[in-house]
């Protein structure tokens, strides 16, 4: 069998190291876009910022490939998918055939209008872009959007001594954690030298490249700018009528993550998975769910039954030494635990808990994920220590008490 | 094909034996040299209300080194990984960038997060074992709630345990 495996991403690594563990004769195809090996992105912040090497940004070595017969085409996209004649065409026009296909292409950042194509402007995916960065920016730079990687990138040129500012088109983090967490984490990221401007009018860039951006009456010189605004899945190369693409232009994919041709499948980034906390489809640009894709895709190529039941979000995010996690949903009643610096705060719907917010205190992440995929009601949790401190009992007592009226949220 | 370790390593864990006398705690952190923070082995007690009583059970949650371990599959740099030879789940300080995913897939909240940021997590003793030494949680346990060996070996002793209890029930085959 011949597996053909779009992108090198989390998704497509996962892939075919799972086909070799359970296949050794196969053969496995991996096409990535980049023209280097396989790497981490979740650690090009910290390669920006000079705390770990180039080396120990990628996934695989020559010698891993070796050992396990993997066909590694780099600097290569592909153009076109043919079903009927199970092939693939590349960009040098050289044709491909599979028996299994699987598509984990990823995602791109977007962009604006008025930044494409304008020298200066970075975004952050790939090693090129990090290097980019590190190489370019030098006294000050823009940073335009707030969630994750922005913060991040944010962080990590800070700490580097770079002037960093970011655009914020509402708050920071908006996504992943409630008003006043995140005005919390606003603060830790003004008091550690990050400056923060609200909404304003970003078209008033100048130079090309980016040399100067207004900000209200304000014109600030900068080395360059950074686009963090979300990701949007590279699908533009699949013909929509075969492979059904999602409202978002993510590719439909079933629990087994076949797509809508037979034989082929899809991981990662590009395709829509449901977030089992609200039933909802979308592109969920992280990394864990791509290798347990990645995964259950090639599981389900060499026959054996695998289902991927919907993904859980989890975020964690380092906060210069204070560590935030967010998992699952924020909308829903809040229950707040917290002792000195510590909150845990739990989203509950229907007595179910759904989501939770974690601050400081992230001991229990991993037990608490768990609990939220199990559909955990609040009341099973009753008995345990989240926080040295005894108050949940009393918390969550004091909630059942709030559910009988029905009253709203209680901070 | 990938096989189970042959030499799987495990602890188990005598949740009867057990009194929370934390010599595990204090042993792992002076194996290891672990400052304030992070907890490699934790010992848990939980009680409930039995029959006008409180009842109380201990245990020490240490790493239970998973077979398909979720901190390896989701580890973005490689940090973690499962030796082959006898299943330990072991960290790379060098690869780790202290990202903490590892800790919110752990369905045990196992890997702790160390001062310097990056993460740490039981290693079984490594070191100790080399010396032919058990784990230092194991050799401290005064009550021997803690035991150390192979799947199989650890397999046979609580069946063994299981046997004795059944021994003592009224109505069990006696010679």
């Amino acid at each position: 069998m011949h597996v053909v495996i779009i992108g090198a991403g989390a998704a497509g690594v996962s892939a075919a190291e799972t086909i070799r563990k359970h296949d050794t004769t196969s053969e496995i195809t991996v096409i990535s876009k980049e023209r280097n090996l396989p790497l981490s992105p979740v650690a090009l912040p910290e390669y920006i910022e000079g705390k770990i090497s180039k080396k120990q940004l990628f996934l695989w070595d020559n010698k891993f490939i070796k050992k396990y017969h993997i066909e590694l085409i780099l600097g290569r996209t592909v153009v076109s998918v043919h079903q009927n004649e199970k092939k693939i065409i590349m960009d040098d026009g050289s044709a491909l055939l599979y028996d299994k296909l699987l598509i984990a292409s990823g995602a791109s950042p977007i962009l604006t209008e008025d930044l494409i194509n304008r020298k200066g402007v970075f975004t952050l995916r790939t090693l090129e872009d990090a290097e980019a960065i590190r190489h370019q920016t030098k006294e000050r730079v823009i940073i335009y959007g707030a969630g994750a990687v922005a913060v991040k990138i944010a962080i990590a040129l800070r700490k580097i001594g770079i002037d960093v500012i970011m655009f914020c088109r509402s708050r920071v983090l908006r996504r992943l954690f409630d008003e006043n967490i995140c005005q919390l984490i606003h603060n830790l990221l003004i008091t550690n030298g990050i400056k923060i401007v609200g909404v304003c009018d970003l078209k008033r860039i100048t130079g090309d490249p980016v040399e100067r951006v207004c900000i209200g009456t304000q014109e600030l010189k900068c080395d360059g700018m950074i686009a963090a605004l979300g990701v949007t899945p590279n699908t533009s190369f699949l013909n929509s009528q075969i492979i059904r693409l999602g409202p978002s232009k993510g590719i439909i994919v079933n629990e087994k993550m076949e797509t809508s041709a037979t034989d082929i499948y899809a991981a990662g980034d590009c395709a829509e998975t449901k977030d089992i906390t609200s039933g909802k489809s979308y592109i969920m640009a992280l990394w864990p769910p791509a290798v347990e894709q990645g995964k259950v895709a090639t599981l389900n190529m060499i026959g054996i039954k695998a289902i991927y039941e919907g993904t859980l979000p989890q975020n964690v995010i380092d906060i210069f030494d204070t560590t935030f996690v967010s998992i699952g949903s924020l909308d829903g009643e809040k229950i707040n635990i917290s002792k000195d610096r510590a909150v845990i705060r739990f989203t509950v719907k229907e007595g179910k808990i759904i989501g939770c917010q974690m601050v400081g205190a992230i001991e229990n992440a991993g037990l608490i994920s768990s609990c939220i995929k199990k559909g955990t009601t609040i009341k099973d949790l009753e008995h345990l220590e989240l926080i040295p401190s005894g108050k949940l009992l009393s918390t969550i007592r004091s909630f059942s008490h709030i559910e009988k009226r029905s009253s709203k949220t209680s901070l | 094909m990938m096989s189970a370790a042959p030499q799987q390593l495990a602890v188990y864990i005598d949740v009867d034996r057990c009194v929370a006398c934390y010599a595990c705690e204090v042993a792992c952190k002076q194996a290891h040299n672990l400052p304030v923070g992070p907890r490699l082995i934790r010992v848990i007690s939980l009680e409930r209300p039995r029959n006008n009583q409180v009842e109380v059970i201990s245990a020490p949650l240490a790493c239970v080194h998973c077979y398909e371990a979720p901190c390896v599959e989701v580890c973005p740099t490689k940090a973690l990984s499962r030796r082959k030879e006898d299943g330990i789940v072991l960290l790379n300080r060098i690869r780790c960038i202290g990202c903490k995913m590892c800790l919110v897939v752990c369905p045990f909240g196992a890997p702790q997060v160390d001062v310097d940021g990056k993460m740490i997590k039981c290693d079984l003793c490594v070191d100790r074992l080399q010396k032919k030494k058990k784990p230092a949680c194991v050799s401290a346990c005064p009550v021997e709630a803690l035991k150390f060996g192979t799947m199989e070996e650890l397999s046979s002793m609580v069946r063994e345990k299981w046997l004795n209890q059944m021994w003592k029930v009224k109505g069990f085959p006696q010679k």
